[in-house]
C-alpha cells in the first residue's frame, strides 16, 4: 500500500512520538517501503489457520500469591527525572474534549 | 591471551591462578583492544576486581568455589546489572543504574563468575550490524572495517577477542546467532521459556531469549545450565527440567538424521558460506549422522512476519520510555504531559527505534489490524507447522547462520529492508520458539568466519550442542582468535 504523510503523522501522535518534518517525510517514504515488502504476506492463504500469539509450552505458570519485598520507595524514586511529595512529577496536563 | 571459560574456572578452583590476576588480566586485554572495537559500554573495573578479591578470599577459606569461578563475562547492555549503568544501546537511558539484576546475570554471579561489563549492541536490540546503537558501533576482530553483527554484537566481540571468557546476549531474531556467525564465536538461542528473562530489557515479548556466547561450545554449554530454569519472576519461563547441557556435548550423535533445508541454501547465499557450511555438514556424516533434504515452505515469508510481529510488540513494550520515572526526559518550559513524552520519545529514541515503534503502531492500528497483525500471526502458524512437519523425519535442521560474512561497515544501513534480510536464516527458529546454535566453521578465503546453525525441536538444547561439539571436534575453525586478539 502507499503510505502518505498524513497517515505517519497519525500513526505518530498514537506512539507519542514528536517527528520533525524531515523525519515525517523520510518515515513516510521508508516504512512505504517496508510495507510493500511485507505485503508479500497477502498472496498466502491463511482462511482455514489458526493464530500464532505465543510459542510459549504450555500455559504460564502462576505463582503464590503471597506477600513480598519490593523496591524501596526511595529506590524507586531514586532515578526520577523529577520527584514531588514522595511520587514522580510531571507536567500539568488537563485532559482535552 | 585467556583460555575458555571451562579453562579458567578449572585454574582458579585448583589454585593455579588466582581470581584477581584474571580479573587484572582481563581489564588489561580490555584496556588494550577495545579502543579499536568498541565493545563495551561500560567496563565494570572496580566491581570485577571486588568480586574477583571476593572469589579469592572464599577458596582461601576453603569454601567450594562456583562453576564459573573467576571467569569474566561480558553482559549485553539490555540485561539489568545492579549498579552498573545500563542503557539498552538507547540515548534515552542514558545514565540510569538498574536498582536490581537480571535473573540470568545474578545467577552467573551465584557461580562465582565476574561481570566485566556492559556490552554494546544495537539500540534496544534492533538491528544486525551494531550500527543502530547511540554509543557508535561495535567492530569486528577480524576486519575491523567490518560489522560484527547485531544485535548482540559487543557480547560477540568481546569473546571473540578474549576480552571475556563467556557472554550473555538477547535474541529476538537472531542477534545472538548471527553476530555469533559473523566473528567465529559459538551462541546459543534457547527453547522460548528455557531461560528467564527477568531484566532484560523487553523488545518483542513473544520472541526474546537471553542466550549465551562463548569460544567453545563446552563453555557455552556450561553457562547455558547455569542461567537456565523456572524463576517465579517471569511468568514464560517454563518448569522443565533442565539437563546437564555440557555433559550433552559429550553424548554421541552417531544415527542422527540430519535435514538440509532446500530454501536456505536459495538465492542470496554467499557461494563461500554454502561451501563451508555444506563441508561441515560432510563432517557430520562422517562422525555418523544421516543427510536428508527437508522442506520449509514458508522460509520465504518469514522476514516480513516477523518484521510485523515484532515491531508491533515493541511498540507496546517501547511505551514506557516516556520520560516520566527513569531516564531522560525532554520538558520545555510550558510544555504539557503529551508534549513532554513527544519531546523526550523524538530525543531519546534512534531511527530505526522510531521506524519499528511507527510500523508496529501501524499495524495495530484501527483498518489495518487484520491485513498486516493478524494476518501474520496466522504465517507464523505456518513457519511453526513447516517445522513440525520436518521435525517428524529428522532430528536436527542445519543452514547456514547468515547468508553472508561480516558485511563492511556502512554498506546496508540506509537500506533498512536490505539489512533486515540478513537475518533470513536465524528468524523462522526464532518465530518457532525452538532452539538453535551457531558454530563456526571453516572461514572464507579472506578470513572472515562463517557459521553453521543447529536447530532442534522445542527443549532439545541437548542435542544441538551434542552435534555442535562434535563438529567443533573436527572444525577448522576450532579455538581460533582473531590475529588482533593473539
Amino acid at each position: 500500500m502507499k503510505l502518505d504523510r498524513a497517515q505517519i503523522d497519525h500513526v505518530a501522535q498514537l506512539a507519542s512520538l514528536s517527528l520533525t518534518d524531515a523525519e515525517a517525510e523520510k518515515m513516510t517514504h521508508e516504512l512505504g517501503a517496508i510495507l510493500r515488502y511485507v505485503e508479500e504476506l497477502a498472496s498466502i492463504d491463511t482462511s482455514d489457520v489458526e493464530p500464532t500469539a505465543t510459542v510459549l509450552l504450555g500455559p504460564t505458570a502462576w505463582r503464590d500469591d503471597v506477600p513480598a519485598e519490593g523496591l524501596s520507595r526511595e529506590s524507586a524514586l531514586a532515578q526520577a527525572p523529577r520527584t514531588a511529595d514522595g511520587g514522580f512529577a510531571v507536567p500539568a496536563f488537563v485532559e482535552g474534549t | 591471551m585467556i583460555g575458555t571459560a571451562i579453562e579458567i574456572a578449572d585454574r582458579v578452583r585448583a589454585g593455579d591462578v588466582t581470581a584477581e590476576s584474571v580479573a587484572t588480566e582481563t581489564l588489561a586485554r580490555i584496556d588494550a583492544l577495545d579502543p579499536k572495537l568498541h565493545a563495551f559500554l561500560a567496563v565494570a573495573r572496580d566491581e570485577m576486581l571486588e568480586a574477583a578479591r571476593a572469589v579469592d578470599k572464599k577458596r582461601a577459606a576453603g569454601k567450594p568455589l562456583g562453576k564459573l569461578a573467576g571467569v569474566p563475562i561480558a553482559v549485553k547492555d539490555a540485561l539489568c546489572t545492579r549498579g552498573i549503568a545500563t542503557t539498552s544501546g538507547s540515548k534515552i537511558l542514558e545514565g540510569w543504574v538498574p536498582p536490581y539484576d537480571a535473573t540470568a546475570v545474578a545467577k552467573l554471579l551465584l557461580e562465582d563468575a565476574l561481570v566485566c561489563g556492559k556490552t554494546n549492541m544495537d539500540e534496544f536490540a534492533m538491528g544486525s550490524s551494531n550500527e543502530n546503537s547511540a554509543y557508535g558501533p561495535v567492530r569486528n576482530p577480524w576486519d575491523t572495517s567490518r560489522a560484527p553483527g547485531g544485535s548482540s554484537g559487543g557480547s560477540a566481540v568481546a569473546v571473540a577477542a578474549r576480552m571475556a571468557g563467556a557472554a550473555l546476549g538477547s535474541d529476538t531474531g537472531g542477534s545472538i546467532r548471527q553476530p555469533a556467525s559473523l566473528t567465529g564465536t559459538v551462541g546459543v538461542k534457547p527453547t522460548y521459556g528455557r531461560v528467564s528473562r527477568y531484566g532484560l530489557i523487553a523488545f518483542a515479548s513473544s520472541l526474546d531469549q537471553v542466550g549465551p556466547f562463548a569460544t567453545d561450545v563446552r563453555g557455552a554449554a556450561r553457562v547455558l545450565s547455569i542461567i537456565s530454569g523456572r524463576d517465579a519472576r517471569d511468568a514464560t519461563s517454563l518448569e522443565v527440567p533442565v539437563p546437564d547441557f555440557e555433559a550433552a556435548c559429550s553424548a554421541g550423535v552417531k544415527g542422527l538424521r540430519l535435514g538440509v533445508p532446500e530454501e536456505y541454501f536459495a538465492e542470496g547465499l554467499d557461494p563461500e558460506v554454502a561451501a563451508s557450511v555444506r563441508a561441515a555438514i560432510d563432517a557430520l556424516k562422517d562422525a555418523g549422522c544421516t543427510v536428508h533434504s527437508v522442506k520449509l515452505p514458508h522460509t520465504r515469508f518469514a522476514v516480513a512476519t516477523y518484521y510485523i510481529v515484532a515491531t508491533a510488540e515493541a511498540s507496546s513494550n517501547l511505551a514506557r520510555f516516556d520520560g516520566v520515572r527513569y531516564g531522560v526526559r525532554v520538558e520545555p518550559p510550558g510544555s504539557d504531559l503529551r508534549e513532554m513524552y513527544g519531546r523526550t520519545r523524538d530525543a531519546g529514541f534512534g531511527p530505526e527505534v522510531k521506524r519499528r515503534i511507527l510500523l508496529g503502531t501501524f499495524v495495530l492500528s484501527a483498518g489495518y489490524y487484520d491485513a498486516y497483525y493478524a494476518r501474520a500471526l496466522k504465517v507464523r502458524t505456518l513457519i511453526r507447522r513447516d517445522f513440525d512437519a520436518a521435525f517428524a523425519q529428522v532430528d536436527a535442521i542445519v543452514s547456514p547462520t547468515a547468508p553472508t560474512p561480516a558485511f563492511k561497515l556502512g554498506d546496508k544501513i540506509d537500506d533498512p529492508l536490505a539489512m533486515y534480510l540478513s537475518d533470513v536464516y536465524t528468524l523462522p527458529a526464532s518465530l518457532a520458539g525452538i532452539p538453535a546454535v551457531s558454530v563456526p566453521c571453516a572461514p572464507t578465503r579472506a578470513g572472515l568466519p562463517v557459521g553453521i546453525q543447529i536447530m532442534t525441536p522445542a527443549l532439545e538444547e541437548a542435542r544441538s550442542l551434542a552435534l555442535a561439539a562434535a563438529w567443533e571436534a573436527r572444525s577448522p575453525a576450532r579455538a581460533t582468535a582473531p590475529p588482533l586478539a593473539l
